[in-house]
């Protein structure tokens, strides 16, 4: 589905971001997209989107060089940005003057989307709020049936109520011929969504698992006593407890995303180490 | 990618209503500023500080208000590229930059050409009923809008308005007013660059009056006129809509 290869990109005034970084995503998936600010995630959505061409290398999608936008390509990706900006019409008017570039949008689940996200559909655009421009946003990509729905940081300004829902639409939209890259830094509002987990850091991928790769490497636990070091791979201590990261020798736990990312971004060679041996087995 | 296989009528046609819809606030707006300057301005003020004038031709009227409205126009045929979200939006819509280019060129362009010269035709009923209650001294001739100084003019306009394209899509912000010092700053070189040519023909004594100009009837003599005539003709034209075309395919967020 979308293929980088070889890729370099700099901001003129900064210094390299991306040297040399390839990626394959396939489709039927949501990938999560996890970095601390500055690592490149947006940078990579954009150039993904086409908004920006790399210096060098290829990012293809479905086949097609993303950076040349040809229509065709296009109408099979939507991209719901952090910041949103929605033209000055009614969410009618934005479906019938734009729904015409996607060969597949649905006119009937658009409407259930806003329903179930409550989006007033008689006010302007531009009088909604930010969580409500963000979920119309949402609700019109995900009717597009866009191959590729880029959302970034799609949490953001969403309300407990939306947050629940916004997991369920998305899990329920996606099928084998889409793919889906959520990029955030809220990581607790898009656990048991994401799968697999890409962890970026300085302009690369430190780490790229599934779910299931994840529980069979490492073991996520809650102990008064730190186990022994070369089972170690991250603890935090928190109020006399640590909350440890360890190789898996036969519990079960569930992944917490967040101590998985402060685990990757904390020792990134650690924890290759981890899954070096899952891949040996 | 080649160009011409992303070009598509259905899709052009959907991304001109879209924007048309979009643009119908501006387009109102700059016929309402044209008009009212027109009445005022070109119709009342011209009378009323020249008494002796017996005629009224509405043909000067109409060059300055088709140019001036437009050119404001095509200014604002590509704002959404000077705002980060509105460009990233803009972008995103699945249509090829041959036919975003398009769709502008019939919007700004030809659009506003047509568009004006008939509501100027109107405009000019109009005029032509209230200007004799007003002005009783004053004839106010016909204005033909298909007779063929209305036509040269129209081209006049469809041949630079691509310059103010230009500008729509390179400065960000205040397109109108930089692309027009962007204008001095050429016609500045030019005019230095004809100087230096016709160095001979400016300096020996002539003289101008009456519509007539010496001067002006050597330059239209001298062999580089003809090369600006023609690249005023035949080149300023694609040459903007190229360089338009190209600088919307570079786009980037």
């Amino acid at each position: 589905m979308v293929q980088i290869n070889d890729l370099s990109f700099a901001y003129s005034k900064q210094g390299g971001l991306f040297d040399g970084f390839s990626l394959e995503l396939t489709a039927g998936n949501i990938y999560g997209l996890l970095g601390q600010n500055g690592a490149g995630k947006s940078t990579l959505l954009k150039m993904i989107s086409g908004l920006l061409a790399p210096k060098s290398g290829e990012i293809r999608i479905s086949g097609k060089h993303s950076h040349e936008r040809d229509p065709k390509l296009l109408q099979e990706i939507f991209l719901v940005p952090e910041e949103i900006y929605v033209p000055t019409m009614t969410s009618e008017q934005y479906e019938k003057y734009y729904s015409v570039f996607y060969p597949r949008f649905d006119q009937q689940s658009f409407q259930a989307y806003l329903q179930a996200f409550e989006v007033p559909v008689d006010k302007m655009l531009t009088q909604l709020s930010l969580g409500q421009k963000k979920k119309f946003l949402l609700a019109f990509g995900l009717a597009t049936d866009t191959h590729l729905l880029v959302l970034d940081e799609p949490t953001n300004g969403l309300d407990i109520p939306s947050k629940s829902t916004f997991r369920k639409i998305v899990a329920n939209a996606i099928h084998e011929e889409r793919t889906f890259i959520v990029s955030t830094h809220q990581v607790k509002d898009i656990e048991n969504l994401i799968d697999p987990i890409l962890i970026m850091d300085s302009g690369k991928v430190v780490f790229n698992h599934t779910y299931e790769e994840i529980s069979e490497a490492l073991a996520f636990q809650r102990l008064k006593h730190l186990p022994a070091a070369t089972e170690l791979v991250y603890s935090e201590e928190s109020f006399g407890t640590h909350f440890v990261v360890s190789r898996n020798t036969g519990q079960e736990s569930h992944p917490n995303l967040e101590l998985l990312f402060n685990a990757v971004i904390n020792d990134s060679a650690k924890m290759d180490r981890a899954f070096e041996k899952l891949g040996q087995l | 990618m080649s160009e011409l296989k992303a070009f598509d009528l259905g899709r052009l046609a959907g991304f001109l209503k879209l924007q048309l819809f979009k643009f119908r606030k501006g387009i109102v707006l700059t016929l309402a500023v044209t008009f009212g300057m027109l009445f005022f301005v070109g119709l009342l003020l011209d009378i009323y500080v020249d008494p002796t004038k017996v005629t009224f031709e509405h043909m000067e009227n109409f060059t300055g208000s088709i140019l001036l409205g437009g050119f404001v126009l095509s200014s604002m045929a590509f704002n959404e590229l000077g705002n980060k979200l509105k460009a990233q939006h803009y972008l995103m819509v699945p249509v090829s930059a041959l036919e975003k280019f398009i769709a502008m060129w019939l919007l700004t362009g030809l659009g506003w050409a047509v568009g004006y010269t008939l509501v100027f035709t109107l405009y000019t009923w109009v005029a032509n009923v209230v200007g004799p209650v007003l002005f009783s001294y004053v004839s106010f001739r016909a204005f033909d809008p298909l007779g063929a100084e209305t036509l040269l003019r129209i081209v006049v306009y469809l041949v630079l308005q691509g310059v103010f394209l230009i500008g729509s899509v390179r400065f960000k912000s205040y397109a109108l007013p930089k692309t027009l010092l962007a204008i001095l700053l050429v016609a500045l070189v030019c005019g230095s660059c004809a100087f230096m040519i016709m160095k001979e023909t400016f300096l020996t004594e002539h003289r101008c009056g009456n519509g007539e100009c010496e001067y002006i009837t050597e330059m239209g003599k001298h062999p580089i006129w003809s090369v600006v005539k023609w690249m005023f003709w035949s080149v300023l034209g694609p040459v903007t809509w190229l360089v338009t075309y190209l600088g919307l395919k570079e786009q980037e967020v």
